[in-house]
């Protein structure tokens, strides 16, 4: 399983590098007599309300999705992962102040909260990205502060103290690898819920600007048109699940192959 | 008490502070551990024995752990003085520590191999090869069959026995002066205990690295110990070589963890139990700590609080009835 996952994801990064040669048509070239055009081998996603060749665009928008979604988990799981560590390991006002200050963060709707931060600093993918990354922070935070939490109290964190190891390599060396399994589950499923964000930003006219195509953004056009012409929003939808599908598959696999339990 | 010592634990004093109260843990302990010898401290759960190995150490869980006054003299040097980085290292270098649960001591993550090179590595440093031969070597010290084998593998893939060899291979691999040893055996089974013992033995004899042994196993004491201390309550009451004092315990505690442990050589119909429970630390017995629970307690006893007297050459002793004492070891 995890195996299709790879595969599927090495697929997925190829045809985001190389879009502008694996697109049969130019994704930004209007036909206004073709729009909506049923499937055909012109067109085999159809076309959109523009008459753009839809497999065209959603060959483009895996650049930013995957863009989005590894970027903004990335940033989101090294910073919250940072936090989380360092909060559970010190506790005390440590913790106290890096949980409150998430806390907030935390409180507000995490859609909502990227849609400020796009609006405050104006939409691009950058900001996109940088927006989605601080609004999941807490999430990584607390998975990994409430892993370190127990991985803290093992004995041989006391082992690796009495031979005098200082904190900083503890946390590093013997706290990390024990918290990472827990951090990638939630990095996979977050990438799922980063490339929604993304939609859902695109949709309000803060995400991706058109003419860029964002599967989100053809999922938010397409729904004008859902029940006289489901192709639009169906195959942005079907790359989406497969995306997420594909993380969840990978991540499942990285967890069991760092687990050395489970190697036989 | 004039030897070569090695460790010099003077009027130690270990207070947790709980929202009950303060917990006497260690409450005034002296112990002097001489170069080579393996000094014993035993006492039931809870009597301060672990926390004394970790206040050597400064690894008491602060808070609510704190060391409240004394001295711990390292070949003379007052361990309490040390910044925190200082006493890194000494942790691992100078004095090492093994633990309990050895499946529970060492990191799932990482391979045997990697662990012990990393405290090869942390305190003495060297190239990949000539600390993975050292690796090796420490492994075979330990009696360990088929090394390069064990090096790959991961924790989980060993037993506790062989875990406790790495445990100790790990413990010896900066030659430390002194080995604390907490309740090694506790987890094993019988027959890898003797193994472990004889291990432990032959190593001391061999490195003239000294033990402080943690134990609640009188038998595993009288294999491994030169010395030992009976602790009861956060204080010594008891301290002698360790033939005097199995042969003639003097305190009515230590009599009482004799007569509550099983033996083979003679035919006893059930082991007698000590009366009562560990007292409570926030509120301890008035004068000695083991007057309610003490069959020769006296009026003076639950008034005044014993101190360590030499009662025979190198044999202390606290207790206001050793006297009393002397008659039933007559009788």
């Amino acid at each position: 399983m995890a195996l299709v996952g790879v595969i599927v994801l090495a697929v997925l990064v190829f045809v985001g590098i190389f879009a502008p040669f694996l697109a049969p048509k130019d994704p930004y070239q209007m036909e206004f007599g073709s729009s909506l055009a049923p499937l055909s081998l012109a067109h085999p996603m159809g076309t959109d309300h523009l008459g753009r060749d839809l497999f065209s665009r959603v060959i483009y928008g895996t650049r930013v999705s995957l863009l989005v979604g590894l970027g903004s988990v990335l940033i989101a799981a090294l910073v919250g992962g940072l936090a989380g560590l360092f909060a559970g390991y010190f506790g005390r006002f440590v913790d106290i102040i890096i949980m409150r200050v998430l806390d907030v963060v935390w409180a507000f709707p995490p859609a909502l909260l990227a849609l400020a931060l796009v609006a405050v600093w104006g939409p691009s993918l950058t900001t996109v990205i940088f927006s989605i990354g601080v609004v999941s922070v807490p999430q990584y935070a607390r998975i990994v502060r409430a892993s370190v939490l127990s991985v803290k109290e093992k004995e041989y964190i006391l082992a690796a103290k009495a031979s005098g190891i200082g904190p900083t390599s503890i946390i590093f060396t013997h706290v990390l690898p024990n918290v990472l399994a827990p951090l990638i589950v939630v990095a996979t499923l977050g990438i799922a819920t980063s490339i929604m964000i993304e939609a859902i930003l695109s949709f309000l006219g803060l995400g991706m600007q058109p003419p860029a195509s964002s599967w989100g953004l053809m999922i938010s056009e397409g729904q004008k048109y859902l029940r006289t012409y489901p192709y639009y929003s169906l195959f942005p939808g079907l790359m989406i699940m497969i995306t997420v599908f594909a993380f969840n598959a990978f991540g499942d696999g990285l967890r069991d192959a760092w687990d050395p339990k489970l190697k036989t | 008490m004039t030897r070569n010592e090695i460790l010099e634990i003077i009027d130690l004093k270990t207070y947790f502070f709980t929202d009950q109260g303060v917990v006497r843990a260690v409450d005034g302990v002296n112990l002097t551990i001489g170069t080579g010898e393996s000094v014993g401290l035993v006492g039931e759960s809870g009597s301060g024995k672990s926390m004394t190995a970790f206040s050597v150490l400064r690894l008491v869980p602060d808070p609510p752990g704190k060391i409240i006054s004394g001295r711990i003299l390292l070949k003379g040097e007052d361990l309490l003085q040390l910044t925190e980085k200082e006493m890194r290292s000494i942790r691992g270098k100078k004095i090492a520590m093994i633990f309990q649960e050895p499946s529970t001591s060492m990191n799932p993550s990482f391979t045997i191999g990697s662990q012990i090179e990393e405290a090869i590595r942390f305190h003495q440093g060297g190239k990949q090869s000539t600390v993975r031969d050292k690796a090796l070597n420490l492994l075979q010290s330990v009696k360990i069959p088929d090394p390069a084998r064990i090096l790959t593998q991961y924790p989980h893939e060993l037993s506790g026995g062989m875990l406790q060899r790495v445990m100790i291979a790990i413990g010896l691999s900066c030659e430390p002066d002194l080995l604390i040893c907490d309740e090694p055996t506790t987890a094993l089974d019988v027959s890898t205990q003797a193994q472990i013992i004889t291990l432990l033995n032959e190593l001391r004899s061999q490195r003239k690295t000294s033990f402080l042994f943690i134990t609640h196993d009188l038998g595993v004491l009288s294999w491994i110990c030169t010395f030992a201390a009976v602790m009861y309550a956060g204080k010594i009451v008891e301290y002698a070589d360790i033939r005097s004092l199995i042969l003639k315990p003097r305190h009515p505690y230590t009599r009482a963890l004799i007569g509550a442990s099983p033996r083979l050589d003679c035919d006893r119909e059930a082991l007698n139990s000590i009366p009562g429970a560990v007292p409570d630390l926030v509120n301890p017995p008035q004068g000695c700590r083991f007057h309610p629970r003490c069959s020769s307690a006296t009026s003076i006893c639950s008034n005044e609080i014993p101190t360590l007297q030499e009662e025979e050459r190198g044999h202390w002793v606290a207790c206001f009835a050793r006297s009393n004492g002397k008659e039933a070891e007559n009788a």
